[in-house]
């Protein structure tokens, strides 16, 4: 298993390193607007205010006149979960369900592990991806607010990415159990951002419509609070343990799918 | 010992029943030639020793383990060679070699030799290399870590005849080792020239399981006579064993099943002008057994 993980993480080190740039360039590129919006904060807010409570909680416009609030408006609540997606979901389809299509599976289980190890393996390969992703990106909102003197304690910054990480790994969970049993990579993509884009819909829904709050149950948004991580340094356990047991739950069923599956 | 063992195996995809109550038992150290047509379930039936595939029902056995509960064992005990190659186009061939063998124990002089034998330059990238080469380096890959079993779909196909000769000498060399080898192919002529035994696959089943020489016995050989004047071919068509194919005035082509015996002593009193009957090559015993198959559906 060690082996296929490290071959296949090997495999994904352009991705790797491109979104890990991405990451940390966009991160800094919030953290140096963050100045300008301090100064028209008032303004802002008094826009923000405009709106109802459910749609400032929606797009994180509830505080924008700390760093940690202008963050998680600018960049947690939409852009990082659509970078993570991109990140994640393709790596995961690439990893069973392109190769079965390709027939390249032949030769990759040829070797002499069994399918629990291999796509245990891989599996991993994209989550130390991710891990990867995650920490360049919050790296560079502490290197940010060095920058530009509102600094952000460094234990701050680094339960924040395991918040981020943690949301990630549900995606890696959900992908894990379409590219198991799934034969070719568009389906597992579309399952991949079809499970995000219908997350953040019933979010939308649950916010807007409190009359719908019993449907937040059915969010992985519900429990993706990576302001409160960054601001306080506090981490809520049911939110993470909640993260943390869709991916082992969904991690599981998918290797329980592919040692099932009759044919590849 | 028996090295594949494949019992009363059916597998089917949707409605299509691509192996149907496959019954094969390939022994050890023999060099086994499966043919077949596309779509007559060869690669079904390799899938399914490798684990790819479930059967469902029936039962796959490599050297004494199932093919599907035990697949971890079985695949440590065999070199593949898949029929469809696709590498992974950014790796070298050295990364991919290198890969393939920290499974498995292998003799770093073997491979080495084996580079040199098929002339590889294993520092390009396999995106980078022809079909050719890519198949030379997925061949170095089941060879490399000497497997007591070899299972070869379509081998030779995108090599170059020079290649095309290396490679059936390492497959000599391989049966001199004791090696079990179990070759898929189209090509009828490098099955015959290596195979010790040769199976037949047809829609499913195994129409024939022979050695080439027993199949060339039983199939049908073609006698073609010239005579020096008008023959008499009653005493031939007489004999059961021998069919009429085509007549003209001084020349007739007959089909000759068995021994040519009969054949040879009611020619005896014929004015023979020119005479051909040469042996039965597996193309046309391949043909045979399509034609015969053709003809009872």
């Amino acid at each position: 298993m060690i082996r296929v993980f490290k071959r296949t993480f090997r495999d994904l080190r352009r991705r790797t390193i491109g979104f890990g740039i991405f990451g940390f360039l966009y991160g800094l590129m919030v953290c140096s607007l963050y100045p300008a919006a301090q100064k028209n904060a008032e303004t802002i807010q008094e826009l923000m205010d405009g709106y109802g409570e459910g749609f400032k909680k929606l797009f994180g416009g509830d505080d924008f006149s700390t760093l940690p609030g202008y963050i998680n408006g600018e960049f947690f609540s939409l852009v990082f979960p659509i970078l993570i997606t991109v990140c994640i979901v393709p790596a995961m389809a690439g990893i069973v369900a392109g190769e079965v299509r390709t027939r390249a599976i032949d030769i990759s289980l040829s070797i002499p592990v069994n399918r629990k190890q291999f796509l245990l393996g891989r599996i991993l390969a994209v989550v130390a991806m991710m891990g990867v992703v995650c920490l360049s990106t919050t790296l560079s909102l502490e290197l940010g607010s060095i920058l530009f003197d509102e600094r952000l304690p460094l234990s701050h910054i680094l339960l924040t990415a395991f918040v981020l990480f943690s949301f990630g790994l549900v995606l890696i969970g959900i992908s894990a159990i379409a590219t198991s049993t799934l034969s070719s990579r568009g389906p597992v993509n579309a399952v991949g951002a079809g499970f995000l884009v219908v997350s953040y819909l019933l979010w939308v829904v649950v916010n807007l419509k409190p009359e719908a709050s019993g449907l937040k149950c059915l969010t992985i948004f519900t429990a993706f609070s990576p302001r409160d991580a960054l601001k306080s340094g506090e981490l809520v356990p049911i939110e993470l343990l909640t993260l943390l047991g869709c991916f082992v739950l969904s991690a599981t069923a998918s290797i329980i799918c592919f040692t099932r599956r009759k044919t590849l | 010992m028996v090295a594949i063992d494949i019992s009363q195996v059916s597998r089917t995809f949707g409605t299509i029943r691509a192996v149907d109550q496959l019954d094969l038992r390939v022994s050890d150290g023999q060099i086994f030639g499966f043919l077949g047509p596309n779509g007559a379930g060869k690669t079904t039936t390799i899938r399914m020793l490798l684990g790819l595939l479930q059967p469902d029902s029936g039962s796959c056995r490599v050297l004494g383990r199932d093919c599907w509960s035990d697949s971890h064992a079985v695949k440590a005990q065999i070199g593949f060679l898949p029929g469809d190659i696709h590498l992974p186009p950014r790796w070298t061939g050295d990364d991919f070699l290198k890969y393939h063998g920290s499974f498995r124990k292998q003799d770093p002089q073997r491979l080495k030799a084996l580079i040199q034998r098929f002339d590889l330059d294993t520092s390009r990238r396999l995106g980078d290399l022809s079909k050719g080469n890519q198949q030379k380096v997925a061949i170095i890959a089941a060879f490399m870590h000497e497997a007591p079993l070899l299972i070869l779909d379509e081998p030779t196909s995108g090599l170059d005849p020079l290649m095309r000769q290396n490679f059936m000498e390492l497959i000599e060399h391989e049966r001199q080792a004791g090696r079990t080898l179990f070759l898929s192919s189209h090509n009828l002529q490098e099955v015959e020239r290596v195979a010790d035994q040769v199976g037949i696959i047809r829609d499913g089943n195994l129409v024939a399981v022979e050695t080439v020489t027993e199949l060339r016995r039983l199939c049908e050989r073609t006698l073609s006579i010239a005579f020096s004047e008008e023959p008499d071919l009653e005493p031939l068509t007489r004999l059961e064993n021998v069919f009429l194919r085509d007549q003209t005035e001084h020349r007739a082509i007959f089909g000759v099943k068995g021994p040519p015996t009969g054949v040879m002593a009611a020619l005896a009193g014929m004015s023979i002008q020119d005479f051909s009957f040469p042996p039965a090559d597996l193309e046309s015993i391949f043909m045979h057994y399509y034609d015969t198959r053709a003809e009872t559906s």
